[in-house]
């Protein structure tokens, strides 16, 4: 039993005690929920807001039909109950992290921050709202978002010690914290360290562009970045530019005007990000040694040249939007860029799919996913190369 | 003009036009010699694309002031380190290492003196400090607080502390002081929460009302910690003059990586940048500069640092520049005031989220 002083503990949405039982995996009850899920977040306040609006067009009835069908086949039955540690600054993780949960057929506690942004509050109400509708009451009793000071950590220890499994977001010093608690004998672990990402992009391909084309390719690559403060695992911080072209220093300006005028509409470069901004870009220009000249536009967009692959690519912190560039004349140098550490990498003007099979073909540690620019924060059930459906499910043999 | 020379001049005496061309001269010969004597220093203004020529104040580079938590900048070989000087900041637990040789540490001494002396004279004065001794004495407490009384203790003769090892305020002690030292000028120092806490609200406390006669305190180490308190400075000055009847009270604006430069308040309560420093308000959106009265973050410039690139230092703080030349106290220079630090803004990311 968990002993839990009632002061401290608040239940946001669902239950402080959710049940363990396991379900199928895509279980109709859980795709009618977040079928309701989606419309009613639609028709709530947050209707407007673009990443509510995403997650709702995630779990729309038709998606997850089609996901389903992925996992047809072998007898698939959740794990029990899952604990799940989401970010407090990638908003509405948690949302995805709880339906990825649900659809392996798990019953799921969400540890939310205290620091729940304003969104993230409304979200829950939303959550709240159709959980508590008589149809959802099973489902419910298996679901419960809850906050509490961090300070309690017996009551993690606890916790953790009812559950089967744990999805720890959250980077490297979360994943340290939450190892500190031991689990089930039989409990699952899915951690999220800390990671970094990577673009590549053909010079010929933006060259080729119209006018339009750009701007949609800025407004994608600003998604990917901007949007984040260029922070989240999946934001490139480094593009490599594929030498495809006559006049690579056009293309590659052309990009960056477009990207610059992007920023310079939407973002909100407040004076703090500015300080940090400039923080990382003079250490950095202080310590590591393949780097060329640094171009800025204002403190938007800094542009900083490497003269050669750096001798330790996960220590190129870069944010909220500071780029750093190099030209490769095959796909075969990606090797000097990629780590353990490298999550994504965005592709304009070169097949996803082709950037994979090189990624494979060269026995690279890192990438675990390419996708085309503007898709770097959609969210996948496989993520960081891990199958999370699969991951938090179990398979009965017959 | 070497520095020596212009530790000659009266501490508030250059106008603009002097001024800028100490400075342009200065900085630019500074900016010259870190970039020969600091690599990494050198690194930087190469990748950013500063030329090597004559550099106007507002084109020298800036550094950062916090990467001064995370690198080991100097431009003196390891054998001239005399003193090094740390400061933990406010940037969560990262220490600021700023290293002297020896030239620069008593430049240092010399620089606060003069600037200091604006106020309170050339002689050394009764001085109370109102702090604890054990600030001297504790290492872990030592840094900004022991370094901040050990540079002004060259104006007190002899030095007395105000509160005991419990940070409380020894009555005895501060009686006796004032008994022994009436009728002569009384210098009183610390730094500003403890003043307020520790003194102000002390004697509030304790119903008891002092008389310092012809008095000066000066204080420093910002305002954040009152805020909370919702303290103004003119609420503090105010309550010294009530609880302990002091005449004249003055505010600094300073540093750990600009030791000895700082920025004292004149008697029309606005910070002064001394000849031997200045002040630039930049927009966080392109760092380029503000116009009067807009405000800005805050770079300081110094012709002191000569054993680390600290020369010209883009802060944490905010800050307005209010005029130069012409502020009614009579000192030359710009005058300006802090509005705060840089407000800390939630940041999104995926690596934090035990944090809360």
């Amino acid at each position: 039993m968990i002993l839990m002083e009632a002061d401290t503990l608040r239940v946001l949405a669902g239950s402080a005690h959710p049940e363990a039982a396991p379900w199928p995996v895509f279980d109709p009850r859980v795709l009618d929920f977040l079928s309701d899920l989606s419309t009613a977040l639609r028709a709530s306040p947050l209707g407007t807001d673009a990443e509510a609006v995403s997650f709702a067009f995630w779990c729309r009835r038709s998606r997850l039909e089609a996901l389903k069908k992925q996992y047809e086949g072998p007898i698939r039955l959740g794990r029990g109950l899952l604990f799940h540690i989401p970010p407090a600054n990638v908003p509405l993780l948690f949302a995805y992290s709880l339906a990825v949960g649900m659809l392996a057929g798990c019953a799921n506690l969400l540890r939310m921050s205290s620091r729940l942004e304003e969104r993230g509050r409304m979200f829950c109400a939303v959550l709240d709202e159709v959980l508590s509708r008589p149809k959802h009451a099973a489902l419910k009793a298996r679901t419960g978002l809850i906050s509490y000071p961090r300070e309690e950590e017996d009551r993690t220890a606890a916790l953790l010690l009812e559950c089967d499994g744990r999805l720890v977001w959250g980077g490297d010093a979360t994943v340290e914290a939450m190892r500190r608690f031991p689990a089930r004998p039989g409990g699952v672990e899915l951690v999220f360290p800390d990671r970094w990402s990577l673009c590549l992009m053909s010079e010929a391909h933006v060259a080729a562009l119209s006018a339009s084309e750009l701007e949609l390719l800025a407004h994608r690559f600003y998604n990917d970045t901007y949007l984040m403060d260029q922070n989240a695992c999946s934001s490139p911080r480094l593009v490599l530019w594929e030498q495809d072209c006559q006049d690579g220093a056009s293309a590659r300006d052309r990009f960056w005007a477009a990207l610059c005028r992007k920023a310079e509409d939407t973002y909100e470069l407040t004076p703090y990000k500015a300080a940090r901004k400039y923080e990382a870009l003079c250490e950095l220009a202080m310590t590591e040694p393949a780097l060329g000249p640094v171009r800025r536009e204002g403190n938007l967009l800094y542009r900083v040249s490497l003269t050669a692959p750096p001798a330790d690519p996960d220590a190129l912190h870069l944010a909220f939007g500071s780029f750093l560039e190099y030209e490769i004349t095959s796909l075969g140098e990606l090797s000097a860029f990629v780590t353990r550490r490298t999550q994504t990498l965005t592709c304009a003007g070169i097949a996803p799919d082709e950037a994979a099979r090189t990624v494979a073909a060269l026995g690279l540690p890192g990438i675990d996913r390419a996708v085309p620019v503007g898709q770097a924060m959609e969210f996948d059930v496989v993520w960081d190369g891990k199958d999370l459906i699969a991951s938090l499910s179990r398979v009965i043999r017959c | 003009m070497d520095y020596d020379t212009l530790l000659t001049k009266e501490p508030f005496s250059l106008s603009r036009a002097e001024k800028r061309t100490v400075f342009s001269d200065g900085l630019t010969e500074l900016t010259r010699y870190h970039r020969e004597h600091c690599p990494p220093y050198a690194a930087l203004l190469d990748r950013l694309g500063v030329p090597d020529g004559p550099l106007a104040p507002e084109d020298v580079p800036f550094l950062p002031v916090s990467v001064f938590k995370d690198l080991e900048l100097k431009s003196i070989p390891d054998g001239q380190v005399f003193k090094t000087i740390t400061s933990s900041g406010t940037t969560g637990q990262r220490v600021s290492r700023i290293f002297l040789d020896a030239g620069t540490s008593a430049n240092q001494q010399k620089t606060l003196f003069r600037i200091t002396s604006a106020l309170v004279g050339n002689d050394r004065l009764p001085m109370l400090v109102i702090d604890s001794k054990k600030v001297l004495r504790d290492r872990a407490m030592f840094s900004a607080r022991g370094a901040g009384i050990l540079g002004f203790s060259i104006f007190g003769s002899p030095m007395r502390y105000a509160l005991n090892d419990d940070m409380e305020l020894d009555l005895e002690a501060v009686e006796a002081f004032l008994e022994q030292y009436r009728g002569r000028k009384i210098l009183l120092f610390g730094f500003t929460f403890m003043i307020w806490k520790h003194f102000c609200q002390a004697l509030r406390e304790k119903g008891i009302t002092l008389d310092f006669g012809d008095s000066v305190l000066i204080h420093g180490g910002g305002w954040k910690k009152l805020v909370n308190e919702a303290v103004s400075p003119e609420e503090f000055n105010q309550t010294l003059r009530e609880v302990a009847g002091i005449r004249q009270v003055a505010d600094y604006y300073g540093m750990a990586e600009q030791t000895g430069c700082i920025y004292l308040e004149c008697p029309q309560g606005h910070l002064h940048a001394s000849a031997y420093s200045d002040v630039l308000f930049r927009r966080p959106a392109d760092h380029g500069l503000c116009t009067v009265g807009e405000p800005g973050v805050i770079q300081v410039l110094s012709l002191l640092p000569r054993s680390y690139p600290g020369h010209s230092l883009l802060t944490e703080d905010m800050g307005v520049l209010l005029g130069e030349d012409d502020c009614p106290c009579g000192w030359k220079g710009k005058y300006f005031s802090i509005t705060g630090r840089i407000p800390k803004a939630e940041v999104r990311g995926c690596s934090d989220t035990y944090g809360g």
